[in-house]
């Protein structure tokens, strides 16, 4: 069956299922519900890196352009939000030049490709007019181009990256042109995308919380005092869609295998896991094995005839184990090689036992070449900036992902373009949300990294213990609630942070400490240190 | 041995149990026996005990007396328990039931802050008054164990170490610069300051104390160059050092385990090792003896007037004693900036011998193995007991005993050249610029770049030449008239307690009789023709000794040069150095206090032979590595991603 045939399938079994028929659906589609699925298709597709070298005055043009990526591809995977976007985008007033690229864009990106509205030239004279005005005196040096070139230009670019539409830089870069022609019609007038366009063309300067790279990366900053982010646009969470972009030709290299010992330590782990499932019996039961001890009762007359006992699963609370890697600069090298293998074995023994899991890493995106750093000393430094680097989260493997399908990520851990630095505080605080959300009751968060958070840009400008006092202010809380975080510190003592902590002196004790730790925090006794 | 720490709330509120309990956790590795807290209103107080002695089983700690008065942390040995015992009216049935802890509380409880006039050992403890909320805390004369202290915003902390205090928000981790540099200088750490910012440390043989938030220092002693002794003959000198250093060896031979020895070709340890064997021979107990050797087979060249294996003459020592395990320790399996690191943060500052880590880390980890509790050695044995006397050409020729200089003079001849006993004579009187002019000439002149790779650009920005003014101390060669002030300095300035407390990390202590105050009371106020007679260096010792130690000891013409091999051991991770000058020239702050450049170029001009020449030595083995021990700290502080 081709896309288009599924797509169209998955839509009409969808509106069967949930909305009894596209008539009714489409009617009952409050408008709100469109403006909350442009705001979330923009934290879920839209990532700020992609445009970071953006020049500013191109800025406007560029995000009605990327909101109607995101809302094309939130559109073809998932059929509710196509209808609530539709239902938006037909109510959606306006007719300067921005809208008219939102519009035309969402024609061109639709599927099939439809023709996209005329330009405002065309469709309103007296807008064009205006626009026409506005160049000549703020760009007298350069004529806009008529609106059937801005047209033509538009229908070329858009149709040259619909087959690479989930590559938000490949289709920045593609826009150059395109954004340049609409800059010579000078600055853009309101337009009136959703909010998470507007949270983006905002300030760079104003605090926490901005909507811009991603709902969940923006919740994570938590409310701790004097924390502040100065900030989120080029924040990163990349996803396995990313990941499977940033892939090389022919994948990663494989994962060396990890040595006998770690496999065998994995191995008594699982038969740990599995075994304290096994062990309780259930007594006066009428089938099973004769219980010794009751026997005198069934000999006496009219006896109890329930002399038997039967193995069973202990009643054992259902875990679920976060694993939060640094994959900074200073993990590079073996340190970062041994904790791969570690993770793959830890991983697929929990699974194999039932354990659902979650690989997360965290560092950060941007190196000495730093665009906050530099927004920042371009605003004249104002003191006490906060943080002044892009996170970047990364989910290697989801709860319900199954390991086989997401260990081939994993090797993106050893690359070097994985992380610079690293902000300790905002990765647990993310990770801890996402776990609190799961149903298990016990909830284990096992941070591996190499000591204390480290960001030079942010030190720099904010003091030493900046990002230390944020990070201890969310692990107290983290500790204050279900979840119980251990950290293994890989060389260096992270014990001053972490109420429970483990050292590795050698890395190639990682397996050892890795398999003793998770057996402690799911329960099920550790190795005798 | 313990490792201790506190936290006091100066508002009135209860400390937070999170942090103490990070803070017990960071410890936990020096004291792994029992780990015990005790929280009452402002104050959490906690304990983490490695059990040494055989009293150590008796200890409970925090201990709070019966009446609720005071509860106090104790950290280390007492060596006159018996006779503070006496003095505190306690029977020996009673006394054998008590633990150190107990007795110090008692002496608290008698004599309030007087009480650490009445202690002698190795200790540093913190007596807690909760009814007039006030905290003492007080290290040994000689500086044995460490402790440390932070006061911030609404609250007092104190550690063993640095990193207790880490572990409680508010606390910088940020290094101290000007004590760095102060500290590579060899100058003497005073103050209390350590090598990180606002951390200071209580001083050796000082009492402090915290009432609401004043501080309080007292000085309760102070090793005092000028005291004299004077006995009525040599013999009589002889009895009492005699008596002095068995009592010393004796003190440090309390232990619930096997016990051990630092064993070189020198006199220091000769003594030491001797002594503890025929003593703990009495009682039939045996003694490890341990001697660093180059690898089998080196046949490398060691500098001018030392020997390069220690072997032969510590087999000699070992021999005339039918209780001494003799170990030879080779080579560290461990690459070298892994022992830089792993001690760094161990003692939460840098090796100032970086090489000789090497093997004193090899011996601690053997003797981890073996068991042993208690690792003898005798390391400021030089400034004490085998004191060559020498300087006392300096005092009879300052003194204008001519007839006096001259007949030792004339004996030293036919040992030491007589160039040198001219300059040792009359180079400390010559006026400063006269002085300073020899040095340059007969090249003895210390440069501080040749001992540590400071940054030249950086060191200007320190004031190392005001602070050492300041303190009467010296950047280049020392000039001392008095050899007993230079004495006294020196053991003054030494850093024992951090290499003390790092060898709990295996279980270990360390313990120096020639580092016992009695002992150091008698060596430094003794005449100094007790120590030179008739050209004969070390003559009290040698008296001593002259049965005991064996001639290759007693009539050796050179000196012990240890880890002789250490650069072919460096050569062999030559790459692992490369890779670490590379990382330090990435970081800011190692970049801008380091002369990375110039340990770069070190490394690429790694030389094929000469390595027993001065120049080359300084170079490597003190200034290479000492920069390298710096860089790792400067890491371990300030951590980066490069």
């Amino acid at each position: 069956m081709s896309e288009p045939a599924r797509r169209a399938n998955a839509l009409a079994a969808w509106q069967r299922a949930y909305a009894g028929g596209a008539g009714p659906l489409a009617a009952s589609a409050a408008p709100e519900r469109g403006t909350a699925d442009a705001e979330a298709a923009w934290a879920h597709w839209h990532r700020a890196a992609a445009a970071a070298n953006l020049d500013a005055s191109l800025r406007p043009w560029y995000d009605a352009l990327e909101q109607a990526r995101v809302e094309s591809l939130a559109a073809a995977d998932l059929p509710g939000m196509r209808i609530n976007l539709a239902r938006r985008l037909e109510r959606l007033a306006g007719a300067d030049l921005a809208t008219w690229l939102y519009r035309a864009a969402r024609a061109r990106l639709a599927d099939p490709p439809g023709t996209p509205p005329p330009p405002p030239s065309a469709a309103n004279g007296q807008g064009a007019s205006a626009l026409r005005k506005l160049a000549f005196w703020r760009r007298p040096g350069s004529a806009p181009p008529p609106a059937e070139v801005l047209q033509r230009l538009l229908v070329e670019t858009l149709d040259a990256v619909r087959d690479c539409l989930a590559d938000g830089r490949r289709y920045a870069e593609a826009l150059q042109p395109l954004l340049a022609a609409c800059a010579c019609y000078g600055s853009a007038p309101a337009v009136a995308l959703p909010q998470a366009v507007a949270g983006l063309a905002a300030d760079a300067a104003l605090p926490l919380p901005s909507a811009s790279a991603g709902a969940e990366l923006a919740k994570a900053v938590p409310a701790a005092e004097g924390y502040r982010v100065y900030s989120t646009a080029w924040d990163e969470l990349l996803g396995p869609r990313e990941l499977a972009a940033r892939m090389p030709t022919g994948g990663w290299p494989a994962l060396p295998p990890a040595d006998v010992a770690s496999r065998r330590l994995a191995l008594r782990l699982q038969r740990r896991l599995q075994a304290a499932r096994l062990r309780r019996w259930s007594f006066g039961e009428e089938q099973g094995l004769l219980d010794n001890r009751r026997l005198a009762s069934a000999i006496k007359q009219g006896g109890d005839t329930r002399i038997f006992r039967r193995e069973g699963e202990a009643p054992q609370a259902e875990a679920c184990v976060t694993l939060l890697v640094d994959q900074s600069g200073s993990m590079r090298g073996q340190p970062a090689l041994l904790a791969v293998q570690a993770i793959d074995l830890a991983v697929a023994a929990l699974e194999r036992c039932g354990v659902r899991c979650e690989v997360l890493g965290f560092a950060t995106a941007e190196g000495p070449e730093n665009p906050l750093r530099r927004a920042w000393e371009a605003a004249g430094r104002p003191p006490a900036p906060g943080r002044l680097n892009a996170v970047r989260h990364v989910v290697y493997k989801t709860r319900g992902q199954p390991w086989r399908q997401a260990r081939r990520y994993l090797p993106w851990l050893l690359d070097a373009t994985a992380g610079v630095e690293n902000i300790d505080g905002e990765a647990l605080a993310w990770a801890a949300r996402r776990l609190a959300r799961q149903p298990e009751s016990r909830k284990v968060l096992l941070v591996i990294g190499d000591g204390a958070p480290c960001d030079a840009a942010t030190r720099e400008a904010n003091g030493a213990s900046f990002l230390d006092d944020h990070l201890r202010a969310v692990i107290a809380a983290i500790e204050a609630g279900p979840i119980h975080l251990a950290a293994l510190g890989v060389g260096q003592n992270v014990g001053r942070f972490y109420a429970h902590s483990m050292t590795l002196r050698a890395p190639e004790r990682i397996a050892v400490q890795l398999f003793e730790q998770l057996a402690e925090l799911l329960d099920v006794g550790g190795e005798r240190r | 041995m313990s490792a201790i720490a506190g936290l006091i709330r100066l508002d009135g509120t209860a400390p937070d149990r999170a942090t103490l309990q990070r803070m017990q956790a960071v410890l936990a590795p020096y004291g792994v026996d029992a780990q015990r807290q005790w929280r009452e209103g402002p104050a959490g107080l906690l304990h983490c005990l490695l059990r040494i002695t055989p009293e150590d089983s008796l200890d409970q700690q925090p201990r709070l007396d019966p009446e609720r008065r005071c509860v106090v942390l104790f950290d280390g040995r007492l060596d006159n328990r018996r006779e503070l015992a006496a003095e505190l009216g306690l029977g020996s049935a009673e006394l054998a039931l008590l633990a150190d802890v107990d007795l110090v509380q008692r002496a608290c409880l008698r004599w309030a802050d007087a009480a650490p006039e009445h202690l002698l050992g190795s200790f540093a403890y913190a007596c807690w008054w909760p009814a007039q909320r006030r905290l003492e805390l007080v290290r040994d004369a000689m500086g044995g164990r460490p402790l440390v202290w932070f006061q911030g915003h609404g609250f007092f902390a104190f550690a063993s170490l640095p990193k207790g205090l880490f572990c409680i928000p508010g606390v910088p981790r940020e290094i101290c610069q000007a004590s760095l540099a102060e500290r590579l200088a060899l100058l003497p750490m005073s103050g209390g300051q350590t090598l990180f910012k606002d951390i200071r440390s209580v001083e050796r043989g000082q009492l402090l104390s915290l009432q609401g938030e004043r501080l309080e220092r007292r000085q309760y002693y102070r090793l005092d160059p000028r005291r004299e002794l004077r006995l009525g003959s040599d013999d009589e000198y002889l009895e009492a050092f005699s008596e002095i250093l068995e009592r010393s060896v004796a003190s440090c031979l309390r232990a619930a385990g096997p016990l051990a020895t630092q064993l070189s070709s020198g006199f220091d340890s000769g003594t030491v090792t001797a002594l503890a064997a025929r003593q703990l021979a009495r009682s039939g107990q045996r003694l490890t003896a341990f001697t660093a050797v180059p690898r089998e087979g080196f046949d490398g060249p060691a500098p001018k007037g030392q020997h390069a294996d220690e072997g032969p003459g510590a087999r000699a020592v070992a021999a005339r004693f039918a209780n001494i395990e003799h170990v030879l320790i080779r080579a560290n399996q461990r690459a070298p900036l892994d022992v830089l690191r792993a001690r760094t943060e161990a003692m939460d500052c840098m090796p100032m011998y970086a090489v000789n880590c090497l093997w004193l880390d090899a011996i601690e980890a053997d003797a981890q193995r073996r068991g042993v509790r208690v690792l003898l050695n005798a390391n400021v044995g030089n400034m004490t007991i085998s004191h060559t006397g020498l300087t006392y050409l300096a005092e009879l020729f300052g003194k204008g005993r001519w007839r006096d200089w001259w007949r030792e003079l004339t004996a030293c001849r036919r040992r030491h050249p007589l160039a040198r006993l001219l300059r040792l004579s009359v180079e400390p009187h010559l006026p400063l610029p006269l002085w300073r002019l020899q040095a340059r000439l007969s090249d003895t002149q210390l440069h501080l770049e040749k001992r540590s790779a400071l940054h030249s650009r950086w060191r200007q920005g320190t004031h190392l030449e005001a602070r050492a003014k300041a303190l009467d101390w010296f950047l280049e060669r020392p000039r001392w008239k008095d050899s007993r002030q230079m004495r006294a300095a020196v053991l003054s300035r030494g850093n024992a307690a951090e290499t003390a407390i790092a060898a709990n990390l295996r279980g270990l202590e360390l313990r120096d009789p020639t580092a016992d105050r009695r002992l150091v009371e008698f060596c430094l106020s003794i005449p100094e023709d007790q120590y030179l007679r008739d050209g004969q260096t070390r003559w009290l010792l040698r008296r001593l000794v002259g049965d005991l130690l064996p001639p290759e000891v007693l009539n050796a013409q050179s000196r012990g040069y240890q880890a002789a091999d250490w650069y072919e051991t460096l050569g062999a991770a030559l790459p692992d150095l490369h890779e670490e000058v590379q990382r330090l020239m990435s970081h800011a702050g190692a970049a801008e206090m380091l002369d990375l450049q110039g340990m770069r170029a070190s490394l690429e001009n790694w030389p094929a032979a000469g390595w027993e020449r001065k120049a080359v030595t300084e170079e490597y083995r003190a200034r290479l590595m000492r920069g390298l021990a710096v860089g790792g700290f400067i890491r371990y502080v300030e951590p980066d991603n490069r």
